[in-house]
């Protein structure tokens, strides 16, 4: 047997028994049957498959995209492993409004990838919405039907969503990341 | 029952600090279990992701000890494990090349650059990595850390040829020396592609050279994507050692580089294609590095 692998998944915790090697990708998809994080090229060329992986660093929880396609289970102890479904809300978040309102998605499979990596973008603080930083946030994602424009369009309509600023104090305080209902 | 509202994000860090350490290996080369090492796993997984699954692993991000950057005499020290987007990051490395990040996006894509590390690169040991190149000219030098012995290897005589190495299977690079650059070096990334971004290189160079009074008083040059190694052009620095900048020297280099690289025809290009590429990648650090001296139309009036 392995050692468990103990770590948190959007807001869950998460103790799994499985080999090490296996790819975050099928655990998600396969085990826990989250299918939000899509499976594209499985090499990382592609990113449909973009998770955020939150660290330590210091004594700031960390977070960056990743493919889950090429990562490691067993790295993600005491880690918090962030997907698509961590960052849906009741209604949609900013980013997804702003792809809705500049009709960046049409077939859609690499959307839940963009959402993450542009959400990640906003997650940091005091981000300056620019044209670099919106292309190199969006560098590791391939669309093959609606193309690159609107995507880019969609990052600037956020400029004016996120007036307060940027980071995850702000997007939580603006109800722009998940809030929970749970029981205690 | 009461219902409690939060954003989870907010709670994470406490939550996360309450998870107990994993029982990590406290020295990544005492493990002697058979397994693949995988440090980043961006390139391991895409060459054997079937087999790792079935397969032991050494997860060597679990040991955090070598991700630092620091400077320590006369060497800016760099964790095997840095990855390539804290590498550019760095105020050190920063400071050392001063358009690294501009270089940086030239390599593979963003969530890439998170995960991929400087020692997966180099130990990878293909002929184009992008990363290997820059550390070349940059005339690192590689510690190599073996049940608790370690030693250094100078980069250039590291690789012995296609995928071979001076090094022996339990052997772990856990840190990658740099020697501190003085201000007057200078140092120049080029990389030719069939696409600009997200592709591997067809051939990439790296050059570092230090020139006093308008003479090469220190150069080293690295080419990728020319031979079954990640070549120091050895033959090309002695010759322009001690040249001036100037048109008439780094054209009397050309015949020595095309001595010095054997390139195969292959995806990426063809031996003509990338024979040409070499010279033109000399004449891109030139021209870009001594804007003053030479200037690219030189190299192409008839």
């Amino acid at each position: 047997m392995f050692s468990k692998i103990h770590f948190l998944l959007n807001d869950k915790e998460i103790c799994a028994s499985a080999h090490p090697g296996t790819l975050v990708l099928d655990y998600l998809r396969r085990i826990l049957r989250l299918t939000g994080t899509k499976e594209g090229c499985r090499e990382g060329d592609c990113g449909a498959c973009t998770v955020l992986i939150g660290e330590y660093r210091g004594d700031r929880v960390i977070y960056k995209s990743v493919t889950s396609c090429l990562m490691p289970l067993g790295e993600l102890h005491g880690k918090h492993l962030v997907t698509i479904e961590g960052l849906n809300l009741t209604h949609l978040s900013p980013v997804q409004q702003a792809i809705v309102e500049e009709g960046a998605t049409q077939c859609g499979f690499c959307t839940p990838g963009i959402v993450v990596s542009l959400t990640d973008y906003l997650m940091k603080d005091n981000t300056k919405i620019d044209k670099e930083g919106v292309k190199k946030t969006l560098s590791g994602h391939l669309c093959r039907c609606t193309g690159y424009r609107s995507l880019k369009q969609s990052a600037c309509f956020l400029r004016n969503e996120v007036k307060d600023g940027t980071g995850i104090n702000t997007l939580v305080a603006n109800s722009m990341l998940r809030i929970f209902s749970r029981n205690s | 029952m009461r219902t409690v509202c939060f954003g989870y994000f907010l709670e994470i860090p406490d939550r996360l600090r309450k998870i107990p350490s994993p029982a990590i290996e406290s020295d990544v080369s005492e493990k002697v279990t058979p397994g693949y090492f995988v440090a980043g796993g961006t390139d391991i997984y895409v060459q054997k992701g079937e087999v790792l699954v079935e397969s032991g692993v050494h997860l060597l991000n679990m040991n955090h000890e070598l991700k630092n950057i620091y400077k320590k005499d006369g060497y800016v020290h760099v964790g095997a494990l840095t990855t390539f987007e804290e590498f550019a990051n760095h105020q050190e490395i920063i400071n050392g090349i001063p358009y690294i990040q501009t270089y940086m996006s030239r390599v593979a894509s963003l969530q890439i650059r998170n995960r991929a590390t400087l020692g997966g690169n180099v130990i990878n040991a293909t002929p184009i990595g992008d990363l290997t190149i820059i550390l070349l000219a940059l005339d690192a030098i590689l510690i190599l850390k073996n049940d608790g012995e370690s030693r250094s290897v100078p980069m250039m005589s590291f690789y012995t040829g296609y995928k071979q190495l001076d090094k022996i299977p339990s052997e772990v690079l856990v840190d990658i020396l740099i020697p501190e650059s003085s201000a007057d070096n200078k140092i120049n990334f080029e990389k030719v592609s069939k696409r600009k971004y997200l592709d591997i290189a067809s051939v990439n160079s790296a050059m570092k050279i230090r020139c006093e009074d308008g003479v090469i008083r220190e150069i080293t040059l690295a080419m990728g994507g020319v031979a079954p190694i990640p070549l120091i052009l050895k033959a090309t620095g002695n010759y322009l050692f001690g040249k001036q900048v100037c048109k008439e020297d780094i054209e009397g280099a050309f015949p020595i580089v095309q001595q010095e690289i054997s390139p195969i025809n292959d995806v990426r290009g063809s031996v003509e294609y990338k024979r040409l590429l070499a010279k033109q990648l000399i004449i891109a650090h030139f021209t870009k590095l001594f804007p003053e001296k030479v200037a690219v139309r030189d190299f192409y009036e008839t």
